[in-house]
């Protein structure tokens, strides 16, 4: 894996908007950047890609495990939310899609972070705008992204010509690119589709309803699951028919307290960083990460014997894996998982330690 | 938080179809085409459009001929009063915009006009929203 300097295209501003991606520059910084690529060779995918698909087995068997034993007050998780993932999950309700981040230096095995399993975005990045940026600046090159075919293919999972609602922040342009991008693909497997704003889901008494107080019987949502369960409509969540993508069983894997279970269940798994609710159980620096943040919020790396800040939040402790820098850029693998298949990657890049929501995207190729 | 482990010693059997082994890796790592059908065109589905929730209504009745009066058969039902899941049960005609601006394709409020209605609700979801950034 290497960085590696690239001439930018011509035009590059106008062909990300003519494709609906608007926000490739924020604040007057930009948030994609094509004055550079990532470089890797096809052993290194073929690491990644069995890596993630490993990975999501191990995921996949430790929501089991959970669900087996009841192992929610480790996920910080209470009974209403217990209810959900427990009939979700024996109802065998399927998952669409999620992004797991890697630190992979290309010496050691891909190794995970956290698993980005109910709201994962720069999704359209990492599909759309990479693919047309390899393709117009070198067609014949590979890339690790079937993120597109794979996601029409999966929707195809439902009975055809499904009416599929969408709820998104829409005031959110990331959030609104993502959901907008995954109708497109939804209608490309011969479905119906219909937006919403997140606030414009209604309650009838007896259904959640759309805007023509109609019943929503599928409903895509792009907004967290431990979200909705502390707002009003949460007391109506039980007693619903309507089903949920992504499911709420994700709620364990979006969960970074199923780290520490990740690596109780599978200690030594090479894919793996030692995990754990207690500090003094893993030794040498910590990365210490709240279980619902976001984009990075909270995290901190935490050197031997470091004080740490007091938190209200509840937390894990994992053990210290930087990320390689390349030019002092320091860069993140996101690896796309539709349905249960590892489909894909997206970089991005930071001069700090911490992947934010400032970082940057940095296309990709592979060769050998 | 209650304790919501399961008993030693109780047996919870394994999902029957889980058998969560790794796939294999795919030969074809790059999708061969990546069309839009409606992103970056004019055709999307009509977001820009949206406004914000309506609050919806519907009315209530003692009788199916009560509701018949107003609306059709087809959209009287018997249910449940919002908001109640067992017992006392209504007629109700259908679901209508409360602000009467849901246009042809809504029911509106039949032939007699609001009299003893229920309030449906919208906004339920979404207030996190407005705090937190939402992605991952």
């Amino acid at each position: 894996m290497r960085r590696q300097a690239c001439t930018p295209r011509t035009d590059w501003q106008a062909r990300l908007e003519a494709q609906g991606f608007g926000f490739h520059t924020i604040d007057g910084q930009p948030y994609w950047r094509e004055d550079a690529c990532y470089v890797f060779d096809a052993r290194e995918i073929d690491d990644i890609e069995a890596a993630t698909n490993e990975l999501h087995a191990l995921c996949m068997e430790a929501v089991d495990r959970v669900v087996r034993d009841g192992r929610y007050d480790d996920l910080g998780l209470d009974a209403r939310a217990a209810a959900l993932i427990e009939r979700s999950w024996w109802d065998r309700e399927p998952a669409l899609y999620g992004r797991m981040d890697l630190v992979h230096d290309g010496s050691a095995p891909p190794r995970l972070l956290e698993y980005n399993a109910d709201t994962p975005t720069a999704l359209f990045e990492a599909s759309v705008a990479q693919w047309y940026w390899l393709q117009d600046v070198a067609p014949e090159a590979d890339q690790f992204n079937a993120i597109h075919e794979a996601l029409v293919q999966r929707w195809r999972m439902l009975p055809p010509s499904s009416h599929v609602h969408f709820a998104a922040c829409y005031d959110s342009s990331e959030d609104a690119l993502t959901t907008d991008y995954l109708i497109d693909t939804c209608l490309q497997a011969g479905h119906r589709a219909t937006a919403l704003d997140i606030e414009q889901v209604g309650w009838s008494g007896r259904d959640f309803i759309d805007m023509d107080n109609l019943p929503i019987d599928r409903l895509f949502k792009l907004y967290p699951w431990e979200w909705m369960l502390a707002e009003p409509f949460a007391m109506h969540l039980q007693g619903s028919r309507l089903r949920w993508i992504e499911p709420a069983w994700k709620m364990v894997l979006s969960n970074k307290a199923v780290l520490p279970l990740l690596w109780e269940y599978f200690p030594g798994h090479p894919n793996l960083l030692p995990a754990s609710r207690r500090r003094g159980d893993l030794d040498g620096p910590v990365v210490r990460k709240p279980c619902w943040g976001r984009e990075g919020a909270g995290v901190i790396v935490l050197q031997p014997g470091e004080a740490e800040s007091a938190t209200s939040e509840r937390c894990i402790y994992q053990a210290f894996s930087p990320l390689p820098s390349y030019e002092g850029r320091h860069a993140l693998v996101g690896s796309w998982v539709v349905g249960d298949t590892a489909v894909g990657i997206g970089l991005r890049e930071d001069d700090g330690l911490i992947t934010r929501n400032t970082s940057c995207f940095v296309p990709h190729r592979f060769e050998g | 938080m209650g304790d919501l482990k399961k008993p030693e010693g109780m047996h919870t059997p394994r999902r029957p179809d889980a058998q969560f082994r790794p796939l294999r890796d795919q030969p074809q790592k790059k999708s061969h085409a990546v069309p839009l059908l409606m992103l970056g065109g004019a055709a999307l589905v009509g977001l820009t459009a949206l406004g914000r929730g309506h609050d919806v209504q519907r009315n209530r009745y003692d009788s199916l001929e009560e509701c018949v009066h107003d609306y059709s058969t087809g959209q009287c039902e018997l249910d449940n009063p919002v908001g109640y899941s067992s017992g006392g049960l209504r007629y109700y005609g259908p679901w209508y915009r409360s602000d009467r601006g849901g246009g042809a394709s809504d029911p509106g409020p039949g032939r007699s006009g609001p009299h003893l209605v229920e309030f449906g609700t919208r906004g339920g979801f979404g207030s996190s929203g407005r705090v937190f950034a939402r992605a991952s």
